[in-house]
């Protein structure tokens, strides 16, 4: 046995003094009395000094000496040292994703894990440490490794449901760290079970310090509960039509019923499409449903008016119907609809109605028609030179429409009279959906480029008919056929060869603005020199809550505090934000002004089919080893058992010496 | 907030025992001593009471602290040089000095955390800090450079992880990381972005010994056959240096160019275009540098694909005579490479360059096992095509029985032999020596059971083995018995000298007493025999009309005599150091001694199965072919045209992902010799071509590839040819790793017409990449990509990733380059720390019982007399 404090048998000199009082002689009280006729019959029937007397002077002085003991040697904290080796080492991974708000454990899954937890912790023994690591989409310290039972209560009590997923082998993988090589080391992972196994690079694990794995026990709260949810809802702008976008919804009904249910659909507030489904049990459901809209905006979509359908609710009268959508977290899911970009197009030209019925039959162009050329040329414009050249092209984007004179890219050559098409880079996006192969090009121009073009169709004489023309200053098309003698398949293939350019100039930006998943981190390009604002732009999530992305530049002490989270460098245009970990539609503001457009929206969904299955794998619920942190006789330090046999002591000397057992 | 709180609460009912005990025996007490000392007593037995259930219910203080608990993590990656290893020992020399009260913790780290130390890290002199494995002599010497796994890479989000769990609650919390932020595994911003306690950064510079580094080749992902494209290299240098930069393509030396280096990016372009491959990987390789510190890093290579004409790899033992098929094939569009079978790629990605792969004539014997494992890697899991032309090496012929590649034709090598065929007598002599022990024996045994299983039932086989002596392993008996003979040919066991001529000349007696048409002799050793008259006996076998073949196998064999004795006995010597090739040797002997899966007898083909693949071949037309090899089909492939006995001639059959074909005549002179003037000859093979090949269309599917800390990103955008998003559509992944590692997966769909997925590249080399987008079980798309992984992130020495770094310290309430001074600079934030009081109240207790038993020892109303004493009679009193 060893002791952690052993200066404290100082204290036992404290038995000096009870010895010291024990032998003093005390004065007896003089008092005086009538007669003392009766101390002699007294004497005669009992001997004064009987041995059960001095029996009794000595059961005192031990009582009071073994309370000494008790006492010293409870301050002095002795230890076994086994009880030194036999210290645990444990970490709780508890599971706060989204599926644990689930109530079919009451009063949730969360709060009863939580409670396990408790338990656990109250059944630490002495010596034992814990640390509590949250198994969210990154493991997460809620405590380090402490023995302090109240800190590992509250740090327990902090815990709040989330709407993220979860990825508990990570947390494992931080509690196996923390654990380290220690002999009785356990990871204990109180969860549902509702994950699934993660594929990990394996270039991590190659290099791992070769330790001893701490055992993991699972303790699983969760029953069979039924869920529908949406499990996946994104939406893209179409390739082909400018207004069209296209939503893809993906619905799962992870229960043993047939449940009917109907998904409402809301653009920027105004219904869009309502389905009714009947969903099979275990089905997962996916469409894509094909949409029109010019102005974009917030997608939602509700799952409502969930109910059995009339076979199954015959079966199950009592079914209700928060018994078949048990979590409400995936029931409304967001996507954000990039708005249309009107492109503004500049067509110089001394008149050609079909090439300005093509530009203008475009709902996303606003063409302005010109017969010269402009003082100055317009930005953000993309200019069609039709016939006119100037030796000096303008910067910008530019399509070059059967041009008539030498240019700094090119010098004008003869005119080929009947060109068929037979070289055709098909690969390229500016020849999707037209087929010149064989097709006459009257009048094409011959023309010398400066540098090679890339040629997108050319004559069997090699020269190009559609090209691309490499330049620095700007994108550039040329297309060197006389519109007006082209034949019907020209003509026909003409306005696609012009939607097709249109799209490749204004580029694929803004056609998929991805839904993310809870727990996730976004890179989000926000240009920050064209703000203006002195102020930093917030990040608000859909609950509210604001944090600062940028800290005011010249206010280098503000960057310490809390709000300056999720913030990036000032000069970067790539912002990482996040953890974006609440489901919703997360806005970039300018300012803490309610009623501002946000510079920019991001839509975060559950988006988890295993989250939305609220049922544990039947293998997880059999590794449950609910008991396998329990605590035992001797789970407490020595000094509590002597100060507990102390107080006993002291009562049971109370009663000894005020009845006079002993004296 | 109170200050205090009890660990045990509920212990504090122990009060409610504890008080009426006291008061009730206080009241019924026999003692004789003064009430007032009597209450006096009572009083300090209370307290002393008290003292003990408070301590008992963890009485505890909680008092606020400023005290710090810092956490040094130290990146001891190999991107971190000797100047980061003097400047974390400067800033630690200077801040340790301010500890006071705070406590300091130490945690190395590189691709994983090490172990936590209390002892402050000797930054670059005490490798060991970072595990078992730093703990060579020769890491203690040069830690900079000593290439350790752990070293190898640079997981920060990892160790800010582990460091939060190692800080004990108590104290006010602070990691500081020292690094170069050069993270290779893991988010450290998303790490941050969670963390609950501040973490301040500290940029240390990266490597200044001098480096150069290769540490990118950039190429397109694709590019057009023949169009002209660049191959960027980016050399990274910290010094001005001169090298000889060379850029390889494959194996070849494409570029040899001596450069200047400049301290910085240096970026060289070269022009490049590809002809013929379809899928090249460029290397481009730094040498003959003046200094330079790590040389893992000064190669690194990319991988280009080239959209073209379709090509095909035509194997031919003779090149010259498979010419017109190449030229008829190029006519239609289709690239014919030729090779001899010396030229059968080794490497998949040499195969990879080609649609479909044609082995004409080539034996199985001219293979190894690699070759034909990676062609069955490429038709099943790459979608490659095969075709085997016949010929006397073809097929069965070829020793293709049970072999690899006859797995994956549609037909089988081995046939129902003709009644009107000639019978066959065999003897299999078998050395079974010492020296024969394990796989050669063992390959013997299982190429003596294929022999047997590929006669007819007419024929007969007897099996003979020596050592020093001759053992008959199996009497000559009808091949028909071919359980028995294996049964037989399993008894054989290794073990004694080698004596070849006793079993030769038994031999040919037991062929002597064999009435067979045909006999045939195999002869298998692997050492030298004891001398005998070998060359008079084959002479002697000869003149019997008995033929003899002799196999080598390993190194040791006397080859000039097995050579000598096969060319006079008029049967064919193999040398083989391969004992797993000896199964397709003694397969090819039997077949061609039978002499029977040949027929040359001039057919019209006959068309079986109209198939779509061969619409505008007019098959009526076609004229005689002159022979062929006898196969048999198997059951699920497709007999497209038949010979005039029903034996197959043009069949094929989906195998994995791709397709393969057998024809058994061939495309040369030899049978095909009307063919090849008929003018539906290359519309023929370019139609059966273009129906086997490889499918692959890029139009519709683009492909992106992101690598980044030990794993890839794959995105996969599908559009079918009307413009509208695929959707619902099965896209499946292979992925084969360098060591032709198969791993499959199927693509999630992220969004319309989306789909992606991430595998791990932990090995470097190339990556083949097969995605193969299905829709109603149908492939619609096929596409495949090369990722090159080169040498590991941690070398590519890039400068220090402030940007990073001052992230993660913003975003986390830390600060970035703090002063050395401000490590334990005490902050606003303060946390309780519990003080558990239980000793304090046990002394006191302890201090109290002194007073208790006096308060019973001394009657202080003697020395201090009340105005009232009451009590009892003074005989009860103390002693």
């Amino acid at each position: 046995m060893s002791f952690a404090n052993p200066i404290a048998w100082f204290l036992a000199l404290a038995a000096g003094p009870i010895i010291v009082f024990y032998i003093l002689k005390l004065r007896l009280r003089r008092l005086p009395v009538s007669t003392n006729l009766f101390w002699k019959q007294i004497y005669d029937e009992k001997p004064p000094r009987s041995i059960w007397q001095y029996l009794r002077h000595l059961l005192s002085l031990l009582a009071q000496l073994l309370l000494v003991a008790f006492l010293a040697a409870a301050v002095a904290d002795p230890f076994f040292a086994w009880q030194l080796l036999e210290a645990r080492r444990i970490v709780v991974v508890v599971d706060n994703s989204a599926s644990m708000r689930a109530s079919d454990i009451a009063p949730t899954r969360l709060q009863a894990a939580i409670d396990s937890a408790k338990a656990l912790v109250e059944g630490l023994r002495f010596q034992d440490e814990m640390a509590i690591v949250l198994a969210g989409p990154r493991p997460e310290v809620v405590v380090g490794m402490s023995g302090h039972v109240p800190t590992l209560k509250r740090a327990l009590e902090e815990i709040a449901p989330s709407d993220n997923p979860t990825d508990v082998e990570s947390a494992i993988e931080l509690g196996r760290q923390l654990i380290g090589e220690h002999p009785h080391g356990e990871v204990v992972v109180v969860t549902d079970g509702c994950w699934d196994a993660m594929v990990k690079p394996e270039g991590g694990q190659e290099v791992k310090l070769e330790t001893k794995l701490a055992p993991v026990t699972y303790r699983v709260f969760a029953t069979e509960a039924a869920n529908v949810g949406i499990t996946q809802f994104q939406v893209r702008r179409s390739l082909i039509d400018p207004l069209g976008y296209e939503v893809l919804i993906a619905m799962r009904n992870a229960g043993p019923s047939e449940v009917k249910c109907r998904v409402e659909m809301e653009l920027a507030g105004l219904p869009v499409d309502i389905l009714p489904l009947t969903l099979k049990p275990e089905e997962h459901w996916s469409r894509s449903l094909e949409k029109s809209s010019l102005e974009g905006g917030r997608l939602v979509a509700k799952l409502t008016q969930v109910a059995a359908t009339a076979s199954t609710s015959g079966d199950k009268p009592t079914e209700s119907k928060a018994a078949l959508n048990l979590l409400p977290t995936d029931d409304t899911a967001w996507a954000v609809l990039p708005e249309r970009e009107i492109q503004k197009v500049l067509l110089i030209t001394e008149g050609n109605l079909f090439l300005q019925k093509v530009f203008e039959a475009n709902p996303l162009v606003r063409v302005e028609t010109r017969k010269d050329f402009p003082d100055q040329w317009p930005a953000d414009t993309l200019v069609v030179l039709h016939r006119q050249v100037l030796p000096l092209l303008p910067a910008g984007n530019l399509l070059v429409v059967d041009p008539a004179g030498s240019c700094d890219a090119w010098d004008l050559g003869e005119t080929i009279e009947n060109p068929i098409v037979t070289e055709l880079d098909s690969a390229s996006r500016l020849m999707t959906y037209v087929r010149l192969d064989n097709v006459l090009m009257p009048e094409s121009k011959q023309l010398k480029y400066k540098s090679p073009p890339k040629v997108l169709a050319g004559a069997i004489s090699k020269d190009a008919i559609y090209a691309e023309v490499t330049r620095a200053n700007g994108k550039c098309l040329v297309l060197t056929v006389n519109l007006d003698r082209g034949d019907l398949a020209f003509r026909t293939a003409f306005p696609i060869l012009v939607a097709n350019a249109l799209g490749w100039y204004a580029g694929e930006t803004g056609e998929l603005r991805e839904s993310l998943a809870t727990g996730s981190t976004a890179e989000v390009q926000l240009d920050i020199a064209s703000q203006g604002e002195r102020s930093a732009p917030l990040l608000r999530s859909p609950s509210g809550r604001e944090q600062t992305l940028f800290p005011p530049a010249d206010d280098e002490t503000k960057k310490n505090t809390e709000e300056s989270r999720n913030e990036a460098p000032q000069a970067a245009s790539s912002i990482s934000v996040g953890p974006l970990d609440e489901c919703g539609v997360w806005n970039v503001v300018k300012s803490a002004s309610e009623a501002e457009t946000p510079l920019m929206s991001l839509a975060v969904n559950l988006a988890s089919a295993r989250e939305s299955d609220l049922r544990p794998p039947r293998e997880m619920a059999e590794q449950t080893t609910a008991e396998s942190v329990v605590s035992n006789w001797l789970a407490r330090p020595l000094w509590f058992y002597l100060l507990f046999a102390a107080c006993a002591l002291f009562l049971a000397e109370w009663f000894l010496y005020q009845r006079r057992v002993i004296t | 907030m109170m200050p205090f709180e009890f660990t045990r609460p509920w212990l504090l009912t122990l009060l409610l025992v504890a008080a009426p005990v006291l008061i009730a025996f206080f009241v019924r007490s026999l003692s004789d001593f003064p009430r007032r000392q009597r209450i006096v007593s009572l009083v300090t037995r209370s307290l002393i009471v008290l003292l003990v259930i408070l301590a008992l219910a963890g009485f505890t203080l909680l008092r606020p602290t400023d005290e710090q608990f810092v956490m040094i993590l130290a990146d001891q990656s190999l991107s971190v040089g000797d100047d980061g290893a003097k400047r974390v020992n400067e800033y630690l020399d200077a801040a340790l000095r301010n500890t006071g009260a705070n406590r300091v913790a130490y945690l190395p780290f590189g691709v994983a955390p090490g172990i936590v130390q209390n002892e402050r890290i000797i930054y670059g002199e005490s490798p060991s800090l970072m595990g078992e494995q730093d703990k060579s002599p020769g890491a203690a010497k040069a830690p900079s450079t000593e290439k350790s796994p752990l070293r190898d890479g640079t997981n920060l989000a990892a160790a800010m992880e582990a460091a939060a769990g190692y800080l004990p609650p108590g104290y006010v919390p602070r990691i500081v990381v020292f690094t170069d932020g050069n993270e290779t595994h893991g988010d450290a911003l998303a790490t941050a972005s969670r963390s609950r306690m501040p973490i301040s950064t500290v940029p240390l510079p990266t490597r200044s010994e001098p480096e150069v580094q290769v540490s990118e080749v950039k190429v397109p992902a694709e590019v057009r056959e023949g169009e002209p494209f660049y191959v960027e290299v980016t050399v990274h240098s910290n010094h001005d240096d001169e090298g000889l930069i060379e850029v390889f393509r494959g194996d070849h030396k494409a570029i040899s160019e001596q450069k200047k280096l400049t301290a910085g990016e240096n970026v060289f372009r070269f022009q490049q275009s590809i002809e013929r491959d379809r899928l090249a990987a460029f290397s481009a390789r730094v040498s003959g540098l003046k200094t330079d510190t790590l040389l893992d890093n000064n190669m690194d290579s990319g991988l280009v694909f080239a959209a073209g004409k379709p090509r095909v790899l035509i194997i031919e033992s003779d090149p010259t005579l498979i010419r017109d098929l190449a030229y008829a094939l190029e006519d239609e569009g289709i690239q014919a490479d030729i090779r001899p079978p010396q030229g059968m790629p080794e490497t998949l990605s040499d195969l990879q360059n080609y649609e479909l792969l044609m082995l004409s004539n080539v034996p199985a014997t001219a293979l190894t096992q690699q070759q034909m494992e990676i062609t069955r890697t490429y038709v099943q899991e790459l979608g490659g095509g095969f075709i085997m032309l016949g010929g006397e090496q073809s097929f069965g012929l070829g020793g293709y029985y049970k072999s690899t590649l006859e797995e994956i034709l549609p037909v089988r090598s081995d046939f129902e032999k003709e009644k009107e065929k000639p019978s066959l007598g065999m003897v299999l002599v078998i050395d079974k020596s010492g020296s024969m022990d394990g796989d050669k024996i063992e390959m013997a045994k299982s190429a003596a059971r294929s022999a047997a299983e590929l006669l007819g039932n007419r024929d007969q086989v007897a099996v003979l083995a020596f050592d020093g002596d001759t053992y008959v392993i199996s009497e000559m008996q009808s091949a028909s018995n071919k359980g028995k003979i294996s049964d037989e040919i399993g008894r054989i066991e290794s073990g004694g000298g080698t004596t070849m001529y006793p079993a030769m000349e038994m031999a040919n007696e037991i062929l002597m007493s064999t009435p067979a048409k045909l006999k045939h002799v195999i002869i298998l050793t692997d050492g030298v025999s004891s001398p005998g008259d070998f060359e008079g006996l084959a002479q002697q076998m000869t003149s019997a009309k008995i033929t003899v073949s002799t196999v080598a196998v390993g190194e040791d064999s006397d080859t000039t005599l097995l050579d000598s004795i096969a060319r006079i006995g008029k049967g064919r010597h193999y040398a083989t150091t391969d004992p797993a090739q000896v199964p397709q040797i003694f397969a090819k002997e039997t077949v061609t001694a039978s002499k029977s899966a040949i027929d040359e007898q001039p057919f019209v083909p006959q068309v079986i199965r109209a198939t779509h693949a061969l619409r505008e071949v007019d098959m009526e037309s076609a004229p005689f072919l002159l022979g062929y090899v006898m196969t048999r089909p198997k059951p699920t492939c497709e007999v497209i045209l038949a010979t005039e006995k029903g034996d197959p001639l043009l069949a094929w059959w989906r195998y994995g992902l791709g397709m393969t074909a057998a024809f058994t005549s061939d495309a040369k002179s030899r049978w095909a010799a009307e063919w090849m003037t008929w003018p539906g000859f290359g519309k023929f093979w370019t139609q059966v071509i273009r129906q086997t090949m490889r499918k692959s269309d890029a139009r519709g599917i683009v492909v992106d590839t992101k690598r980044q800390g030990g794993a890839a990103d794959l995105t996969v955008d599908a559009v079918s040819d009307l413009g509208q998003f695929l959707n619902g559509a099965e896209v499946e992944l292979t992925v084969i790793d360098p060591q032709l590692k198969r791993e499959k997966s199927i693509l999630r769909q992220a969004a319309p017409g989306r789909y992606v997925s991430s595998f791990p590249t932990p090995r470097q080399g190339a990556h083949h990449l097969e995605i193969a987008l299905k829709q109603n079980g149908q492939v619609v798309y096929r596409q495949s990509r090369g990722l090159m992984v080169g040498y590991s992130d941690e070398l590519r020495i890039k400068p220090t990733n402030e940007q990073l770094l001052k992230s993660v310290a913003r975003v986390s309430g830390g600060a970035y380059a703090p002063p050395p001074e401000s490590l334990f600079a005490a902050t606003d934030q303060t946390v309780t720390r519990p003080t558990q009081l239980w000793p304090f109240l046990a002394s006191s207790a302890l201090a109290l019982f002194i007073l208790d038993v006096a308060l019973r020892r001394i009657d202080f109303s003697l020395h201090w007399p009340f105005r009232s004493l009451g009590g009892a009679a003074p005989h009860l009193r103390g002693v």
